[in-house]
């Protein structure tokens, strides 16, 4: 991958502020930890609409590895748990992303990518720290805490792409 | 904000919110492989799913009847006054129970005991 | 460009589908053989490499045929038959036979003969087991009693004992929970110092005995009277358990149960309780209370350190299943 240095810096900028969303999420205070709001997706799926997927990708994935070394917690569990959730939930909204337009918005895109991520996370951390049938009834909390956290991040996303194309266009 | 809300995104919340109860849903659906009787808090009967019968027993009020059909267990008759127990009708998956609450009478259906979930097993 | 995009998505599937195929669930290795007239078996927890794990199952192996050869009473071969044949006077006992015969005779003294290695005569006088199925007569038992009575066993040195009487040695009590410990010792350092391995369990017919890094076992005690569980408890890290009852082997004559295990004061099956499970540091120790349990009922509580051991005892009574129990562990859940 070859970047004009405007590229670059465009690259540099989404992934800083997805890493520091999901850095200072840590410090939220939460009912229980696993329920993050996920704002760093934003700059993730909005780095997949300004370049393409690889793009958002390499964000997403980077953040949980650099972001998990400031923490001090890289390759930990929670560090598996979140790359697991993260890889899977990149792959679930890149699907969608394609045919985003007409019938999908953001928001819908968004809401499918927190519940994949949050429910492999559960399905990850029963498989190998606990056992399926003792976690498997995290499921549906999360699944509501997924709807609202999603939409929000839906919904803010729309909000700055659609600025984002206004200043494109005005450019021009 | 909400003219951006397109058709599919409905689709996505609602078939995530159907995948993530969705184990609420598939935990009662395992169908009961016999039914164990409480009376007074204590067990007195596991009876076989797969056996149909009837018959009836001295509970607290007097005579309860008790029918197990089809791989599901009802009350027919009870001395109860209230009779809570003959329409709550039918049991037949996992976790389902009647409970007569005058009679201190409960039916619990239950599943298959695991032998699985051991390690070892003193025969 | 689209189909380099194709690319990455195959592979980051694969990736995903290795996270979830690596997160299975903890596996099993498990061997089964024939020792002791029942089946014994071994199953080693975690992801050993092949020849490691069947080194280990070879070594448990071999420890169940060398005792199992060295106690079994019915067999000319074995170094108890010899005993139990050799006239009264000096005999040398090989060390290991030595080792369990001391071990029986220490557990006669703390049970006060409720646990009496020599009751082979009453064993062999009802055959139960072995086919018959009557009642012996009242002066072939008390011709048995005198005969147990008067024989003695008794160590000189390590491995030479003065034999007098006509003895009949029968380690029913005790041989398997023994030899559950032995295969212990013997492969807890090979799996103790293998990472791949996470655990292991003994099982040999009513004796158990694990060890696992990582978790306790959670042992099932089957029905004495029929079919399913009664009880499950967690098995402390290290600890051995045994069952021993009246369902094993027995007949029913008129309604009343003759089983396999004898009270030594009257020569007549035990009828203290009905089905005995023990946990306790070691499996002999489980296995001798066991069978203690049955002869002794409810008084097994006089002679065991509940800090230490647990006991539960089944009763049948009209039909009904009851249980006592004493001891740290709990035994129904």
């Amino acid at each position: 991958m070859a970047y004009s240095s405007k590229k670059l810096a465009r690259f540099s900028l989404y992934l800083a502020i997805a890493l520091s969303l999901w850095v200072l999420e840590e410090f939220i205070p939460r009912p229980m930890p696993w329920l993050k709001p996920g704002f760093s997706y934003i700059a993730i799926l909005l780095a997949m609409l300004d370049f393409d997927i690889k793009n958002g990708f390499a964000i997403g994935i980077l953040r949980v590895f650099l972001g998990s070394l400031i923490l001090g917690r890289l390759f930990s569990p929670s560090f598996i748990l979140s790359l697991s959730g993260t890889i899977a939930a990149l792959c679930v909204m890149s699907a969608f992303m394609i045919s985003r337009g007409k019938f999908i918005s953001l928001i819908g895109i968004s809401i499918a990518g927190a519940f994949t991520h949050i429910a492999v996370q559960i399905l990850v951390a029963g498989a190998i720290f606990y056992r399926i049938d003792a976690v498997i009834w995290l499921l549906p909390i999360s699944t509501i805490w997924a709807i609202i956290a999603g939409a929000i991040v839906g919904i803010i996303t729309e909000q700055v792409a659609a600025i984002q194309s206004t200043m494109k266009n005005a450019k021009i | 904000m909400l003219k951006k809300l397109k058709i599919g995104d409905f689709i996505i919340a609602i078939s995530v919110l159907f995948l993530g109860f969705l184990p609420l849903i598939a935990r009662h659906s395992s169908t009961a492989e016999s039914f164990s009787i409480y009376l007074d808090g204590k067990k007195i009967s596991r009876l076989s799913a797969g056996k149909d019968t009837t018959f009836s027993l001295d509970a607290r009020l007097g005579k309860v009847i008790i029918e197990i059909n089809d791989g599901r267990a009802r009350v027919i008759e009870s001395s109860c006054p209230e009779k809570i127990c003959v329409r709550t009708g039918f049991i037949g998956k996992v976790g389902q129970s009647v409970a007569c609450v005058p009679n201190k009478l409960l039916i619990v259906a239950e599943g298959k005991e695991k032998r699985e979930k051991f390690d070892g097993i003193l025969e | 460009m689209k189909s380099k995009r194709l690319h990455i998505y195959i592979f980051l599937q694969i990736v995903f589908a290795i996270f979830i195929g690596c997160s299975e669930n903890e596996s099993v290795h498990s061997r089964r053989w024939i020792y002791f007239d029942t089946v014994v078996g071994l199953k080693i927890y975690g992801s050993p490499a092949d020849n490691q794990s069947n080194k280990i199952f070879a070594i448990a192996k071999d420890e169940f045929a060398y005792w199992d050869s060295l106690l079994d009473v019915y067999s000319d071969k074995s170094g108890l038959f010899d005993l139990n044949s050799s006239p009264a006077g000096t005999v040398k006992i090989s060390s290991d036979l030595a080792e369990i015969l001391r071990q029986s005779l220490e557990w006669r003294a703390l049970t006060d003969s409720a646990l009496e290695p020599k009751i082979g005569h009453i064993v062999e006088l009802w055959g139960i087991g072995k086919g018959k199925k009557y009642i012996p007569l009242q002066s072939s038992i008390d011709s048995a009693l005198n005969l147990i009575e008067k024989s003695n066993l008794i160590f000189v040195d390590d491995t030479t004992a003065i034999i007098s009487g006509d003895i009949r040695i029968d380690l029913g009590a005790f041989a398997k929970g023994f030899v559950v410990d032995r295969v212990y010792e013997k492969i807890l350092p090979m799996c103790n110092n293998n990472p791949l391995i996470d655990g292991f369990l003994i099982d040999a017919g009513r004796n158990i005995r694990g060890w696992n890094r990582n978790r306790n076992f959670t042992i099932g005690i089957a029905n004495p009277r029929g079919d399913g569980i009664v009880g499950e408890f967690e098995l402390p890290q290290s600890f051995g358990c045994a069952s021993a009852g009246d369902y094993e082997r027995y007949f029913i004559l008129d309604g009343i149960r003759y089983h396999h295990i004898f009270d030594s004061k009257n020569g007549y099956p035990a009828r203290g309780a009905n089905s005995c499970t023990v946990v306790a540091y070691d499996a002999l120790t489980a296995d001798a209370l066991s069978t203690a349990g049955i002869i002794l009922g409810e008084n097994i509580e006089k002679i065991i350190d509940k800090s230490k051991i647990s006991v539960i005892l089944f009763f049948e009574r009209n039909g009904k299943l009851e249980n006592q129990s004493f001891g740290k562990v709990k035994f129904l859940k």
